[in-house]
């Protein structure tokens, strides 16, 4: 496939990350917003530029996405052609995901090929045929959560949010568990409640203790809204083809089960969390909310964007071997959050944070596979996997004026420092916040975005957007 | 081997899925030994119910209004009175299956003492967690491992500490099962809103027995901070037959008495808010049958009534940050333990961590389980009102190459 930029249909603006290398899949229906958008069916698009093409109606269409088998196809591929339309014509991502990498490196490649025909038109509008009815702008389409997620796994695989979380709660004892570097652990996260980018996110109440005497060596429990609500930044994964029950993944096999990544919010009440975890692990404080973002970025578009993530001494001759990747597999993404605050009427943003994904991941998700499925666990397609809290390395806690972290928690270490953020208000004034500057607020919107590199070209995963809203409980 | 027929009175009526040669599985009930597929059964029901017992799984059914349910429970039970043997099946020719797709599946500690057993079993202390008492303390568990009883289950690879302390790859050497008894979702609640402890019952479509199989070894070494993953996601088992809250109606019992008084999302205002439901497991020897002689063990006889918190409460804890409930999701109580040397419902608990064997009825010795024993777990409400049972047995893990 050349990667020349003559390729890319003149439309497009490379620097939006969404050009002829990328093509994420998303479910999505055409209405903005509007009451009757719930009515309108979901359907399988694929983004270019600013806008998303039907792939549910384009797939059928005689002059469509399989008019002509590509010659150089496999037999496979050819043979899965009508599972592959069908799969395109579902509401959700699962049945395209279930076919595998070839089904979906088939329909990547004749829209390369369908769009790269486009050079030198510079408007949509003027494209006759064939995508021209097929493409919606994305300004006008409501997005959805793109698969029926089965099982949602969240990983720790964040090295430096491990040992910083770890130094916090533990300051004189070890900052990292002695199981970190063996295994990558997790837990299990509640599949209901993952919700796509731009869905509310309500302040969980729950059971949280609070100190009952000004020297903190006294406790009362009391059922509140949570006073610390915390955001993370994370990579999540969806799996494409599963496997049976009591068939472990290999590691050599692992990343051919992976459909696409998205940016994953693992929403997260502290002080729930705290009163819980021990001895089984978070629950209420983590299972009230997760979003992702609505692009699905395949793993073709990332190709160049895989490679080694923090180096360990003891990996990997100490990994068992059922760990050891053929070749290094951590996702490298340049992920930003934004912390939007609403003072009186005026909207506050500021970029919080800035993270290399390579310099905070020790595990990446073939590893995760591998170790999710080596007890015979079952992946089905649309499962979710995330990566854990991304966070860079201590020694640099700031780069180029913003934090390293993936979470207030390590930010404000626990609501003892205030967040500080570059704020943007026109003016370019910065003005010192007044009350809880340390966790979230009622009213405050975070996003997150991410760029990978693609030899040059820009691959973007959009955003992952999320308002928190008032608590329902006083 | 006992057909459970004592367990299927009319006074029953469970719900579960089955098929039979040449026919797609659909919604049955069983009376004694006879199975009925609600599709072919003369009842006077609505479209809708109509449509909910032709489905290959009871989430449709659960999902409906409980006064269609009750209406169906009606109509059931005079069809089958006015002897509709033509169509009857004998459970002998019907084939079970999973009765629910489960979107999400919770495991809670309801027994105290199961916590501080195990706690002692592991750490050499007999102490709860600082959660317990004041509220369920519970974590997620893995949907896709859940399997209806019978299915075999396949002893896992994982890491765990050798016996020097060094972390080491193989099979579990640790395997244990718990018995525990688990609710099914019907009427599920939405993102962003609790269900209250008074109102959790119309959300309860009915309970199954569920064997949580553990890895102990494997959990050992995971489990810190996140809790266990692993040592729990090779296979889960739950039995085919969903109980209605209705039959057990009969069998509302208080359980204990909460101290310290609970929080006010878990002031629970019905006095009768747990059930009187005996369970009892068994190992059955590697290479024996049931019927050979002293193949069987009884395990642990245990009472649901001892359980701290129920599944009222369990309903409540699961949406009190506004986590949704959503029909077939299983919310589960843990293992159900007592007092006694023969009221544990883990082995962790019985051998005290591995340290300690015990004979079973051949005279062989156990701690953790061997390939080829089988569990078998069974719950009673009275004569007529069982649960039939929830087993599995342990095939020898797949080499790793």
């Amino acid at each position: 496939m050349a990667q020349s930029s003559d390729l890319q249909p003149a439309f497009v603006d490379p620097e939006c990350g969404f050009d002829i290398h990328n093509l994420p899949f998303c479910i999505y229906n055409e209405g903005h917003l509007s009451s009757d958008a719930a009515s309108r069916a979901r359907i399988v698009g694929c983004r270019i530029g600013h806008w998303v093409i039907n792939l549910h109606s384009f797939a059928d269409h005689k002059e469509g996405l399989f008019a002509e088998p590509a010659k150089h196809w496999d037999e496979r591929t050819k043979q899965i052609l009508p599972e592959i339309r069908d799969a395109l014509k579902q509401p959700t991502l699962n049945a395209f995901a279930s076919l595998g990498p070839e089904a979906r490196k088939a329909v990547r490649e004749v829209l390369q090929r369908e769009l790269s025909s486009y050079k030198g038109k510079d408007d949509v509008d003027h494209i006759l045929s064939p995508l021209g009815p097929f493409m919606s702008e994305v300004e006008n389409v409501t997005l959805y959560c793109p698969f029926k997620i089965g099982d949602y796994t969240d990983f720790y695989a964040g090295i430096h949010h491990a040992e910083g979380v770890g130094k916090l709660f533990r300051p004189k004892g070890k900052a990292l568990q002695d199981n970190y570097t063996h295994i990558p652990v997790g837990y299990h996260g509640r599949s209901s409640t993952v919700v796509v980018s731009d869905t509310p996110i309500r302040r969980p109440a729950g059971p949280i203790l609070v100190p009952s005497n000004s020297e903190g060596t006294k406790q009362d429990i009391i059922v509140s809204p949570t006073r610390k609500l915390d955001y993370e930044v994370e990579l999540g994964c969806f799996v494409g083809k599963g496997n049976a029950m009591g068939t472990p993944i290999p590691i050599s096999e692992a990343s051919s089960h992976i459909f696409g990544y998205v940016l994953l919010n693992d929403w997260s009440a502290r002080d729930i969390q705290a009163f819980e975890y021990v001895p089984l692990g978070p629950f209420n404080g983590k299972n009230f909310a997760t979003s992702v973002s609505p692009w699905v970025v395949t793993p073709e578009a990332l190709e160049h964007a895989v490679g080694a993530g923090v180096q360990h001494p003891d990996h990997p001759e100490k990994l068992q071997p059922y760990l050891r990747e053929p070749t290094p597999g951590v996702l490298n993404a340049t992920i930003t959050t934004s912390l939007t605050r609403a003072e009186k009427n005026w909207p506050t943003t500021g970029k919080l944070s800035r993270v290399d994904t390579s310099t905070g991941l020790l595990w990446s998700f073939p590893q995760m596979i591998a170790h999710h499925t080596v007890g015979g666990c079952s992946l089905r397609p649309g499962d979710l996997l995330g990566s854990g809290t991304i966070s860079g390395p201590p020694d640099k806690p700031i780069q180029d004026g913003l934090q390293t972290k993936g979470s207030l928690l390590e930010i404000t270490k626990n609501g003892v420092i205030p967040i500080p953020w570059r704020r943007s208000r026109g003016s370019g004034e910065e003005k010192e916040q007044t009350g809880d500057n340390t966790f979230l607020r009622d009213g405050d919107v975070v996003t997150m975005s991410a760029i990978a590199d693609h030899r040059g070209t820009k691959i973007s995963f959009g955003e992952v957007i999320g308002r928190v809203i008032a608590s329902s409980q006083s | 081997m006992s057909g459970y027929t004592n367990h299927f009175s009319l006074d029953n009526l469970p719900y579960g899925v089955a098929s039979r040669d040449g026919c797609l599985r659909s919604v049955v009930t069983r009376v004694n030994d006879q199975v009925y597929f609600l599709n072919r059964l003369p009842i006077n029901v609505s479209e809708e119910i109509k449509e909910a017992v032709d489905q290959p799984t009871l989430n449709a059914l659960a999902a409906l209004e409980k006064s269609q349910l009750l209406q169906l429970r009606e109509e059931i039970r005079s069809s089958v009175t006015i002897a509709a043997s033509a169509t009857a099946v004998n459970f002998k020719d019907v084939t079970m299956h999973m009765p629910v797709d489960v979107p999400g599946f919770t495991d809670f500690s309801c027994s105290k003492e199961h916590t501080l057993n195990a706690g002692e079993a592991v750490m050499g202390i007999r102490k709860l967690p600082p959660g317990m008492l004041h509220f369920p303390v519970g974590y997620t568990g893995r949907s896709s491992s859940i399997v209806v009883s019978g299915t075999p289950i396949l002893r896992p690879y994982g890491q765990f500490r050798g016996a020097k302390g060094e972390v080491v790859f193989g099979p579990s050497q640790q395997l244990d099962y718990e018995m525990e008894l688990g609710c099914i979702i019907g009427k599920p609640s939405k993102f962003g809103e609790r269900v209250s402890v008074n109102d959790a019952d119309e959300h309860i479509f009915g309970l199954v027995l569920v064997n949580d199989w553990s890895a102990r070894d494997i959990q050992g070494l995971e489990m810190v901070p996140l809790g266990p993953v692993n040592g729990k996601s090779f296979g889960t088992t739950i039995s085919p037959w969903v109980i209605t809250l209705e039959a057990l109606e009969p069998f509302r019992t208080e359980a204990p008495k909460k101290d310290p008084a609970p929080a006010a999302y878990l002031n629970d205002l019905l006095k009768k808010n747990s059930y009187r439901l005996d369970l009892t497991s068994e190992l059955v020897e590697a290479g024996k049958s049931r019927e050979d002689d002293k193949a069987t063990t009884r395990l642990c006889k245990a009472k649901l009534e001892w359980m701290y918190w129920t599944f009222r409460d369990l309903v409540a804890q699961q949406t009190i940050n506004g986590c949704n409930i959503n029909t077939g999701d299983i919310l589960a109580t843990g293992t159900v333990s007592g007092l006694g040397d023969d009221e544990h419902g883990c082995l962790l608990e019985v051998t005290k961590g591995g340290k300690v064997d015990f004979k079973i009825s051949s005279g062989a010795s156990r701690t953790y389980l061997q390939d080829g024993d089988e569990v078998t777990m069974t719950a009673v409400a009275a004569d007529g009102i069982g649960f039939g049972e929830c087993s599995g047995k342990i095939l020898p893990a797949t080499p790793f190459d």
